[in-house]
């Protein structure tokens, strides 16, 4: 139990802060953080490498998958999230709230790895390299699952914008 | 030219998506010392439910009706195959005549954890089965009979007796199988892998399982039923079947000195149940009930969630349900002195909210729930279901009464 008071101490916020950020949502945040360190009680730490790259890859995989429930099941995105938006006017407001929305759903809809990818690099600030190892995967391959990421977020959320993919099709698996 | 629009363009979008994701108010996290606990109770809750009862009771509860359900779907399938009827027979009447039976259950996961386990039938009437768990071997006993299971641990000094519904099946294969009176049909040789055996299959809906009999003995030598996915899904197979064993009485029994505890909590959950159940939400919250209430295996636990918020202590816990449930403590089925009791409080909303997932499991198998966006106490459907008396209705108002026919979802 040493290890995870240690990991909770020194990362705790940070995997509270992915949930939340993924998920909007205080009940189902508190879910995937609980649900992150149980998973990492069940590792051996001797074969931890970096708690900090593999707590952000367990709540943002839980996260994702809590999404995907979210989105399956389709429950909407409660009323009461809009509380957990600041912004400086209501329009801005909305228009934040209504991506947040479109970008959770857009992420339910990529393939697993290009969605802990594209949150692992551009959430998390993990490197490449650091995504590689969480996803067992090569460093190039990471590359590839974050560009297709971004151009499949890029068709979900767009798909009016004539610079941008027209076609809402389901993005490019891996 | 292009290419680099289009980078530009990706860059842009990153940082726009980025910037509000990170622009949400994030609220306080809980402690670290909180985190702590909930992970340590995990923990120990865990190996509690492994220790004491080999499975925990909400995956009893599945077992015993999803495979009561599956028997009956077995028996139907085979009501409507009856193409080979003396060969099956012959099995059907070897069966009958076996007294004991030892055989090996191993569950493949899904609805229910990986586990192998040996288990003796005393057909019709008892089933023992001995689970392996990290704490040494945990014994069931059910006895079909009285409507009891009993689970004790080889190790400790104490023992649990459950009520189980009428009629539940459970792992008792045997059992399941004494209840078949017509035959299932043969499947061709080319597909059955095991020699000297005749394969028969049977599938009904989403339930499917096969069931291999030794060609000379007439007797079966292993079956699998796949749980359907609405249960979980998962796969339980009967392997190593060792008919017509010694098997002294004691072993159906639970040995002497131990202390006992009685508990309803795998009983067939009654309709004062189910009302206490939605009265315990209501005192927590009026909010209307949510489209999925009902809906779910995990419909206990997010009752539980409402009466306990995780982010709390035991302590303001407990004092919350004190202050919510002070006009509402009689409704809920506890007694003054209960109520006075922290433990006791906590213990009867874990009860009510196992029941309501029993209700769930009820509803889902036979009637529906249609109470999404109704407010507590208005006079509006919330869910019907077939029991043997009928059609019965709940409605916000937390009455139940008969109804003629399945109501209509407006």
């Amino acid at each position: 139990m040493e290890h995870i008071r240690k990991a909770i101490e020194d990362h705790g916020d940070a995997v509270w802060q992915t949930a939340f950020r993924l998920l909007s949502n205080e009940e189902d945040a508190l879910d995937c953080y609980q649900q992150t360190f149980l998973e990492a009680l069940q590792i051996d730490p001797k074969t931890v490498r970096s708690w900090r790259a593999m707590l952000s890859r367990i709540v943002t995989a839980r996260s994702i998958d809590r999404l995907r429930q979210r989105y399956r099941d389709r429950r909407q995105v409660s009323n009461n999230n809009c509380e957990a938006f600041v912004f400086d006017s209501p329009g801005q407001r909305l228009l934040n709230a209504e991506l947040i929305a479109e970008v959770q759903s857009a992420l339910t809809e990529l393939p697993n790895q290009q969605a802990e990818a594209f949150c692992l690099r551009h959430l998390e600030q993990l490197t490449h390299k650091e995504i590689a190892e969480q996803l067992e995967i090569d460093p190039g391959h990471v590359r590839v699952l974050i560009h297709r990421a971004t151009l499949g977020i890029r068709e979900l959320i767009e798909p009016d914008d004539t610079t941008a993919k027209t076609t809402k099709t389901k993005p490019k698996g891996d | 030219m292009v290419a680099a629009e289009d980078e530009s363009d990706s860059t842009h979008l990153i940082r726009t998506v980025i910037a509000a994701l990170n622009s949400q108010s994030i609220p306080d996290r809980p402690s670290i010392e909180q985190t702590i606990q909930w992970v340590d109770r995990h923990q120990q809750q865990k190996r509690k439910n492994v220790s004491s009862h080999g499975l925990n009771r909400r995956t009893i509860w599945r077992v015993l009706i999803s495979t009561a359900a599956l028997a009956v779907t077995l028996l139907c399938a085979l009501t409507f195959s009856a193409s080979s009827q003396n060969a099956f027979a012959q099995v059907l009447a070897q069966i009958k005549r076996a007294e004991n039976v030892r055989f090996t259950v191993e569950s493949t996961g899904g609805a229910m954890p990986k586990f192998v386990a040996s288990a003796t039938a005393r057909s019709p009437d008892v089933l023992r089965i001995d689970f392996d768990s990290p704490d040494g071997v945990t014994t069931n006993i059910t006895n079909y009979k009285t409507n009891e299971l009993v689970s004790y641990q080889a190790k400790a000094d104490s023992a649990k007796v459950d009520s189980i519904p009428h009629n539940s099946i459970g792992f008792d294969i045997v059992r399941q199988l004494r209840k078949l009176d017509v035959d299932p049909q043969l499947i061709p040789d080319e597909e059955n892998n095991i020699e000297g055996s005749d394969l028969y299959s049977f599938a009904e809906g989403a339930a499917t399982g096969r069931l291999w009999v030794d060609q000379s003995s007439k007797l079966p030598i292993r079956v699998e039923t796949k749980l359907p996915d609405e249960v979980g899904g998962g796969t339980l197979i009967f392997r190593d079947f060792n008919w017509n064993v010694e098997a002294p009485d004691s072993l159906f029994e639970m040995p002497q000195g131990r202390t006992v505890t009685r508990s309803n909590m795998l009983a067939e959950p009654t309709e004062e149940e189910l009302v206490s159940a939605f009265m315990l939400r209501n005192a927590f919250t009026q909010k209307p009930y949510p489209e999925d209430f009902l809906v779910g295996e995990d419909v206990g636990l997010r009752l539980g969630r409402i009466a306990y918020a995780l982010g709390k202590t035991r302590e303001e816990n407990s004092r919350i349900q004190a202050a919510t449930l002070g006009d509402h403590f009689a409704e809920i089925g506890l007694s003054p002195a209960e109520f006075r009791d922290a433990d006791a409080v906590q213990r009867r909303i874990d009860y009510l909210c196992m029941k309501l997932d029993q209700w769930e499991s009820t509803i889902r198998r036979a009637g529906k729930w249609v109470g999404g966006g109704v407010l507590p106490g208005e006079p509006k459907l919330l869910c019907w279901w077939r029991d043997a008396g009928g059609i019965r209705v709940l409605t916000a108002d937390l009455t139940i009464q008969d109804a003629e026919q399945p109501p209509s979802e407006e």
